[in-house]
């Protein structure tokens, strides 16, 4: 009965919850850059466009995020595949790392240092990412939860 | 949509609590509690699977008479 992917991770109300503010998103995301792709044509500069662009997507994301998991919308019904989702994450990331250790030293004959900005910025960076989606996940598990039953 | 109160009736009846419902029809429980509070209006998929775990028919649940579900 399962034919989509999505479907074994999220069930139908999830769906259809995101499903409904991502295209809220989408059109605020839409509306955004093009005021803001259209305010220097009448004179109206106020930061860089890449700097306003990071700050819409940005924005739209954090709207995004915030919104699916007070919908409880956020992680599988399926704890096990929530699961296997957070255990790729983790995996790829990690993966990742010793891919970027591996290119600089071995391709580019660096030398790695620990406590070099490069690492420890990108360090600092998964730590916010994995605090994000665990206090994602912990929340929307919560919402999920909570509710009458009787 | 009103409450749906002949599927909360029919839950208590098996003796089954609203996570174990969504467990068996593989839904989270906001999903059960949101059909039962007459949030969401659900697919006849999960229709189906909530009747085939509830030993009911569609119309025992789902029909809208005027005595039970406004």
């Amino acid at each position: 009965m399962l034919d989509k992917k999505s479907d074994k991770y999220f069930d139908e109300r999830q769906i259809q919850i995101r499903n409904q503010i991502g295209n809220q998103c989408f059109f605020i995301l839409l509306i955004s850059m093009v005021i803001v792709l259209q305010l220097p044509n009448y004179g109206i500069t106020w930061t860089t466009t890449s700097a306003i662009m990071t700050i819409i997507l940005l924005l739209c994301s954090g709207y995004f995020i915030a919104r699916v998991v007070w919908a409880g919308a956020y992680n599988s019904s399926n704890a096990k595949a929530s699961k296997s989702v957070y255990l790729t994450f983790s995996l790829l990331a990690v993966f990742m790392g010793i891919l970027a250790a591996g290119i600089k030293t071995i391709l580019f004959k660096e030398s790695l240092n620990i406590y070099d900005g490069g690492i420890l910025r990108l360090l600092v960076f998964l730590f916010i990412f994995f605090a994000i989606i665990t206090v994602s996940i912990k929340v929307s598990t919560h919402k999920n939860n909570q509710g009458e039953d009787q | 949509m009103g409450k749906n109160l002949r599927l909360k009736t029919a839950r208590a009846a098996k003796d089954m609590s609203q996570k174990e419902l969504a467990e068996a029809v593989n839904v989270t429980r906001q999903t059960i509690n949101a059909i039962e509070n007459g949030d969401y209006n659900p697919s006849i998929r999960l229709c189906i699977g909530i009747c085939k775990t509830l030993n009911k028919t569609l119309d025992e649940i789902f029909w809208e008479y005027d005595d039970n579900v406004r």
